[in-house]
């Protein structure tokens, strides 16, 4: 017992497999609450005969309320009720305030099973005395348990039936009429007797066509119409021979069993049709879902195929976030429910029960909602929108009940293959981090390598005093144009960083495109002498929206390249004017190109983390770089070979303005 | 001039590593040769014979340590000792290039004070 006072929520645990669903509303309560979760289980003397499998349930369920946190307590007691409720009291004696027992209700099915009160609502009734309160999850989700008088559809008759019923019996009437009329022409006589046999004949076929209720009434008509019409004195219900008496009961006996075959065989029929129907849905939403590629795409499928199987409107909702407490549309997203609706929801999932339309709760409402449970969690609910006019019958509540247990399992696992392939991407990710930080170093190491070593050769030479001046200027020119390099690479890096990170802001505005051509063509004038440089400005006057100082530096870097690559003395043509995706500022060297499989990869930047460190020319990342920032202003960089040879990068930006010639 | 007629060849891609080996090793008085690919290192090797190699182990169109034996076994009698180079620092790298034959083993960057030392040091041994 605890020292210390505190509140506490009881969950009652038993042996049946869904109780995890019971722990965790019981756990939702705590929460809620600032209770302390306490997990109950009575051990009897049935707890002995316990299957294995059973037993084994049972620790785990305990183990799960550890899991969360709360404290479990193994109670022995001769019986269940007595057991929680000497608990409970025990709870009160030491000073704790029992908050909320949370007990499941498993569904039970049978004459007497039902007519007995069960453990849940004795429970009940005990701790109403000791004003606790109490909340009972049904743990199958059924409570449609149809009863012994829901099968034979006593509560389903139509008045159109009895009418027939009615009228079969007329007919009955006026064949017998007719067959007395056309026998007595050929002096055939006709016995009584033979009547019944007419009217019998009616009653098996209203029973059988139309129920037990239409057979009985069907019944009932007939004894009436013989004995009124047949039977002496004719046109009153007295009957005056002893003989007639007997024939008329055994008639009427005759019919009433009639009737209740006929009404049987009819309730069976209608129940082979609802579970064909609902083995028809089960069997639908596996087979449907084989084409789903993910979860969202499993929820598009079902919501149409169980629309149309079920001729009412599916609606599927999910939580928002791990854990939470409220579900929101799924499919179809933009679902809009009534505020009533919306409560229903809420509580369906919260308490994790049907709530709805054949429900006791918001029963006035066209929505029923339905828990969708797995074994190990409430993962979603099921929405349906029941139309006023459509008749639920008892096994309705069991098929979506079913239905939703169902789609449980397959959402669920829709959503395991998601968590387990996003878990690969991230350990790909890592992966590819990794090769980024080796990468990363060998292209700081090997600049380093060059400065370090001729300042050593540098250093070693001046102290033998055998430097001469060429030497010197040699291996200094070496470390400096290593050390820019060394820089460019650095900032480079650090570009990238920003732009991934989004630190870098871009200042849009409307540009002529042929000023940062200009600029950058002037400021690499002295890399670009040994090239010949060919500039087409646009033919009408056009504004393009982009970060001018950005967008020089993508051009930069793409001339820079297309005069490193290229032998020395050929010609580079920067080129523009407007295409189908928009304004195009194009780069054309006169080299070799760049092979075709390459075209993609020369602008990601772990593409070339994939070869080996030696295989990497310049800084590399000046390509990723321009890529990054062209589409972070709305464009694209994409590269082809010239048909008659060369590259051609292409610069493209969405947003350019024409400009109205000025007169 | 300590390599005074030693026979060198450097297989590394890096030109700058390449231009102040040779003005290093040149003023040390040593026959320098070099080679920018494996395949071009190799040539060189079976062409000059070479008294020592200094290798780098990332080379554009094969892997330093998948040469090395070669390097090493190509001369009946005397192989070249050879100091391997590498941005690599794995413990297995070392491991690996000491397995398949390599005399010594220097990490860039590095000075080259460090590396003529280790010239000197396998020159002498298995040479002189």
């Amino acid at each position: 017992m605890p020292d210390v006072a505190k509140k506490v929520v009881i969950a009652c645990i038993s042996a049946h497999p869904k109780t995890p669903i019971l722990l965790r509303a019981a756990a939702s309560k705590a929460r809620d609450t600032g209770a302390d979760l306490v997990g109950l289980y009575v051990e009897t003397d049935h707890h002995q005969s316990l299957h294995q499998e059973s037993s084994d349930r049972v620790l785990q369920f305990l183990s799960m309320v550890e899991d969360w946190n709360g404290t479990t307590h193994t109670f022995q007691h001769t019986n269940v009720l007595g057991g929680i409720l000497e608990y409970i009291e025990n709870q009160f004696e030491a000073g704790n305030a029992v908050a909320h027992v949370v007990l499941g209700k498993p569904n039970r099915e049978g004459l007497i099973e039902e007519l007995r009160p069960s453990l849940s609502e004795r429970v009940v009734k005990a701790l109403l005395k000791l004003d606790t309160p109490v909340q009972v999850i049904p743990l199958s989700g059924q409570e449609y348990a149809p009863s012994w008088f829901d099968r034979l559809q006593l509560g389903e008759v139509k008045l159109k039936a009895i009418g027939l019923a009615v009228l079969a019996v007329l007919c009955a009437l006026a064949s017998v009429e007719i067959v007395y009329t056309g026998l007595t022409e050929f002096a055939i006589p006709f016995q009584f007797y033979h009547v019944d046999a007419f009217f019998l004949l009616a009653t098996v076929i209203v029973a059988f066509r139309l129920g037990l209720m239409p057979g009985l009434v069907s019944s009932i008509l007939s004894f009436l119409a013989i004995n009124y019409f047949y039977v002496v004195p004719i046109h009153s219900l007295i009957v005056e021979q002893p003989a007639d008496g007997v024939g008329l009961s055994v008639l009427l006996a005759s019919a009433v069993i009639i009737s209740l075959l006929g009404g049987y065989n009819n309730a069976s029929r209608a129940a082979l049709i609802r579970k064909e129907k609902r083995s028809q849905a089960l069997y639908a939403v596996h087979s449907v879902v084989s084409d789903a590629k993910d979860r969202s795409s499993a929820m598009r499928i079902l919501h149409q195929e169980l629309s149309n199987l079920l001729d009412m409107d599916v609606a599927f909702f999910l939580p928002g976030t791990m854990n939470a407490k409220t579900v929101e549309a799924a499919f179809p997203a933009d679902l809009e429910l009534a505020l009533a609706d919306q409560e229903s929801l809420q509580l369906c999932w919260q308490q994790v029960r049907s709530t709805g339309r054949g429900t006791n709760l918001f029963s006035d409402s066209e929505w029923r909602f339905v828990p969708m449970t797995t074994m190990n969690d409430e993962v979603a609910v099921l929405g349906v929108q029941i139309p006023e006019i459509v008749k639920l019958d008892p096994s309705f509540g069991r098929l979506l009940a079913a239905l939703a247990d169902q789609l449980a399992n397959i959402l669920e696992r829709f959503e395991l293959n998601r968590q387990m392939s996003e878990s690969k991407m991230r350990e790909e990710r890592e992966k590819l981090r990794a090769m980024l930080l080796s990468s990363v170093s060998h292209d700081l190491k090997t600049p380093l390598a060059s400065i370090i070593g001729s300042l050593s050769v540098y250093k070693r030479m001046l102290k033998s005093g055998r430097l001469k001046e060429d030497t010197s200027a040699e291996l200094t020119d070496t470390a400096l144009d290593e050390a820019q390099r060394l820089d460019s690479f650095i900032s480079n890096i650090l570009d990238m960083t920003r732009i991934e990170s989004g630190d870098i802001e871009f200042s849009l505005d409307w540009v002529d495109p042929s000023d940062p051509v200009r600029s950058v063509l002037k400021r690499l004038r002295q890399r670009l002498k040994d090239h010949e440089i060919h500039f087409t400005e646009p033919r009408e006057p056009v504004e393009v929206h982009m970060d001018e100082m950005i967008t020089e530096q993508v051009l930069q870097n793409v001339i820079d390249n297309a005069a490193k690559y290229t032998p020395k003395g050929t010609q580079i043509d920067v080129s523009c004017g407007i295409t189908k995706d928009g304004f195009a500022l194009s780069i054309r060297d006169h080299g070799e190109g760049i092979p075709e499989e390459n075209h993609k990869s020369i602008f990601d930047k772990y593409e070339r983390l994939r070869k080996t460190d030696s295989q990497v020319a310049g800084t590399g990342l000046g390509l990723a770089i321009s890529k990054a920032v062209m589409e972070k202003q709305g464009g694209s960089i994409t590269v082809q070979n010239h048909p008659e040879g060369g590259a051609v990068f292409t610069l493209t930006f969405e947003d350019y303005r024409e400009l109205e010639y000025a007169d | 001039m300590t390599l005074e007629g030693k026979k060198i060849l450097a297989i590394d891609d890096t030109a700058s590593i390449r231009a102040f080996l040779r003005v290093s090793l040149e003023d040390e008085g040593a026959q320098f040769y070099e080679a920018a690919t494996a395949g071009e290192g190799i040539k060189l090797c079976r062409d000059i014979s070479p008294d020592l190699v200094v290798l780098d182990l990332g080379l554009p169109d094969r892997d330093g340590l998948e040469i090395l034996p070669e390097i090493k076994g190509m001369q009946e009698g005397s192989s070249p000792a050879v100091i391997v180079l590498t941005v690599r620092r794995g413990r297995k790298t070392i491991h690996d290039a000491m397995q398949k034959g390599a005399d010594a083993y220097l990490s860039k960057p590095f000075m080259v004070n460090d590396l003529i030392d280790k010239i000197e040091e396998r020159l002498s041994t298995t040479h002189d």
